[in-house]
């Protein structure tokens, strides 16, 4: 398979390659912390709102990024879909949901605190080995971002480039999607679904087990599905553990 | 032409689940609709406010053999391509592959999906969570075990993944009134969720470094990659990826959680189909794509896979047998024997980068005895289930099996003591063959010699159910009036089970040589 030209590159010094001018270096940097630090605050917020908001501008700086790379369509879907699209569908899960702020799970056992602390351990020396074996200074790992000579190819990142790739390369990956977006709507309908549909048979309550059409399975449910189970289960006493 | 039409037929197997799937999707939603229209009115009875509704109990029926059908002629098509997958066969542009090694483990998972499909009706209808996309999720996940076991490419080995795994989330909590199984899928997904995004992490910096995702690309790449440190940290992503679906210890939090809470015949495929599926992708990129002579160091070397999956391996035999002597739940206990397990088949993934291809035909061995003991195991315990969200759980409840239900607490002790690794089933033979192949490289003396250890221990907890239900008296009587759930089908699923444990056992012979026939593209 072909590899996609890649523009900007830290890696080791290729011919046809040179230093790219200070424009792109400027910006590379400036979009880089942008998406970083977006989705850094994303998961780092307690407001929710304010999370969602750190994700889009993570996103744009994203869609910048694959301007950069030259990849124009992929940049205006990046700002279509996500930024545009799947946020507001975010903040529309996060109004509805508007529920008290609780910690999801903490770490109750010190045993697994210590193995958690250990692994990390472990992975920060073992990468820290990595990069040390890369050479100060840099090494391999070049401060400087390198591009490519000369103008990326006619029609490179438009979007009969983009289809030709998903109808020949990668037109397994393209339809193998489809299954995998069946099973995540027929997923998500199952579980989320309230009522498991008209009787025609009626059992008494076995005990241990929720009635589906008590008072606190409301209406949220339906648009949380897994998620407002939960929490239900964790809300009454003696519930999820 | 963007591929080849003879792809279609040699990827008929994961065509045929695929459209299977969609199918019983279809079926699902018209009769439910008709059934409604012709009973609804005229049964419902006054009293509905006092008690729960469930769908049509008993109604869809046909979905099970009709799942089992489908599953039988997916096996008869990866039998029918056998023949042809002796030499590999790229299809659609290099993104799968059809060799016999992705062809038999396909086999073993759709084989586990069958037996665990025969067993459900009874469970779902006893603790009233019929309902018929069960099997349709059941289907279209295994067609991204099919997806992940024959990946040529990351980007096919990332779909197989997700594709698997997102039927495993929902069929975890399809148990809705279980808050327990909710909370699994809670977490299952939450936690699956983050590994995907490792995973994905990881393929884009081997991208970056290799400037290819195909796997045999990358391989041939690996002399040249333009920066080692990047390579290695998207290796290490995989790996813990993937390491997260096997449920190997640090990555295995959730597996206990989840493998409880799930519907049990559910924590049967997933112990089963699940994890040799993933076995089989991480095979596919360890020795597919991340082995190559000329670059010893990305395997053997200080921070080579094999030394990752050594350290892995070596945990997790040794906190999961050490956390299964403590357990007092069955489905746990099972749980964290899987864990075990996981660390014993590590022991050849790691064999195949020391020893290389000798290791290959005992770890498929060893998968396939694996995945028919746990789902005949955990198909025992739907059997013995008490009624309505009374599962028979703590241990003590399985005392005096042995009189009362003498047919199963003889295949559960069968399926324990092959887990155990007694002769002569296939566990035995299936450590005896893998160890000894890992020993053919003097370097792995010590890791075997912990899995002995490991293996010596677990005989304890699982001698301790067979002890209880032989020799101890049982402390309550059955539950008024409940007869077990254990009837035809689901009798049959732990028979077919037990005989191929039995078979596998008794007779390694023709196992091994299919599964050493059973080469690896590349």
């Amino acid at each position: 398979m072909t590899s996609l030209l890649p523009l900007l590159s830290t890696a080791q010094v290729t011919p046809g390659e040179v230093e790219a001018p200070l424009g792109p270096q400027v910006a590379f940097w400036v979009l880089a912390a942008l998406t970083v630090v977006g989705a850094m605050l994303a998961v780092t917020r307690r407001n929710l709102i304010g999370a969602v908001m750190s994700l889009v501008a993570s996103f744009f700086g994203l869609a910048g990024l694959y301007l950069l790379l030259s990849a124009h369509f992929l940049a205006a879907i990046q700002v279509l879909v996500y930024a545009g699209g799947i946020m507001v569908l975010f903040v529309f899960v996060v109004m509805v949901l508007n529920q008290e702020e609780a910690e999801p799970w903490a770490l109750r056992h010190v045993f697994g605190l210590a193995l958690g602390v250990a692994a990390a351990v472990y992975l920060a020396v073992r990468l820290g080995q990595l990069l040390w074996a890369a050479g100060p200074g840099g090494g391999e790992l070049a401060s400087r971002l390198r591009i490519r000579e000369g103008a990326p190819p006619q029609g490179y990142g438009t979007v009969a480039a983009i289809g030709d790739y998903f109808f020949t390369e990668f037109l397994f990956p393209f339809e193998a999607v489809s299954i995998l977006l069946v099973i995540a709507v027929v997923g998500a309908v199952v579980l989320a679904r309230t009522t498991v549909a008209k009787a025609t048979t009626v059992y008494e309550l076995p005990p241990g087990e929720v009635d589906l059409r008590q008072p606190q399975h409301d209406a949220r449910d339906e648009v949380l599905g897994v998620l407002g189970h939960h929490a239900q289960a964790a809300n009454r006493p003696g519930g999820g553990h | 032409m963007s591929f080849d039409l003879e792809d279609l037929r040699r990827t008929a197997p994961l065509l045929l689940l695929s459209a299977a799937g969609l199918v019983l999707l279809l079926l699902e939603a018209f009769s439910r609709v008709r059934l409604i229209g012709r009973h609804y009115h005229k049964k419902l009875p006054p009293e509905t406010s006092e008690a729960y509704a469930v769908p049509l109990a008993g109604s869809r029926t046909y979905l099970m053999p009709l799942t089992v059908l489908f599953l039988a002629a997916a096996l008869g098509l990866v039998v029918w391509l056998w023949p042809e997958a002796a030499e590999p066969h790229y299809l659609y542009r290099r993104m799968l592959v059809l060799d016999r090694f992705g062809l038999l483990l396909s086999g073993v998972c759709i084989t586990a999906a069958a037996i665990g499909a025969l067993g459900a009706p009874a469970y779902l209808r006893e603790q009233r969570m019929e309902f018929g996309e069960y099997y349709a999720l059941l289907l279209l996940s295994l067609a991204g075990m099919v997806m992940l076991v024959s990946a040529a490419d990351l980007v096919s080995l990332l779909l197989g993944v997700e594709t698997m795994s997102l039927g495993a989330y929902v069929l975890t909590g399809s148990w809705r009134r279980s808050p327990r199984s909710s909370e699994a899928a809670m977490k299952y997904f939450l936690m699956g969720a983050f590994v995907s995004a490792i995973l994905l992490y990881g393929i884009a910096l081997i991208y970056g470094s290799t400037g290819t995702t195909e796997l045999a690309e990358v391989r041939a790449h690996l002399s040249e990659m333009r920066s080692a440190p990047v390579f290695y940290l998207g290796m290490f992503f995989l790996l813990a990826g993937l390491a997260f679906k096997i449920a190997a210890v640090p990555f295995h939090m959730w597996a206990p959680d989840v493998y409880e809470g799930a519907p049990t015949p559910v924590t049967g495929f997933m112990m089963a189909a699940v994890k040799t599926a993933a076995f089989g992708g991480l095979i596919r990129l360890c020795v597919g794509g991340l082995t190559s002579g000329r670059v010893p160091e990305v395997s053997t070397g200080p921070t080579g896979w094999v030394n990752v999956l050594f350290v892995l391996s070596a945990l997790s035999m040794t906190l999961g047998n050490l956390a299964a002597l403590r357990q007092e739940n069955i489905k746990r206990l099972l749980a964290y024997s899987s864990i075990a397990h996981a660390g014993y088949l590590l022991v050849g993934v790691v064999a195949l980068g020391v020893v290389g291809d000798a290791a290959r035909a005992p770890l498929i061995y060893y998968l396939l005895g694996y995945a028919v003991t746990v789902v005949g195991a955990m198909a025992v315990v739907a059997a013995l289930a008490m009624g309505p969200g009374q599962e028979r759980l703590p241990i003590e409840q399985w005392a005096g099996l042995g009189q009362r239900h003498p047919a199963m607490a003889l295949a559960m002790t069968l399926f324990l003591l092959s887990l155990g690794g007694f002769p002569p089933t296939a566990g035995f033979f299936g450590k005896f063959y893998l160890f000894r192949a890992a020993l053919q490289n003097p370097s792995l003396l010590l890791l075997v010699l912990l899995a002995i250890v490991n293996s010596l221990v677990s005989v304890y907890y699982y001698l301790r159910i067979v002890t209880a239900m032989y020799f101890r008296t049982p402390q309550e009587e059955e539950v008024e009036g409940h007869v077990p759930a254990a009837q035809g089908a689901l009798r049959l699923a732990v028979l077919l089970a037990a005989l191929l444990v039995l078979g596998l056992g008794v007779w390694p012979g023709w196992a091994a040589t299919v599964a050493e026939a059973a080469k690896l593209a590349g």
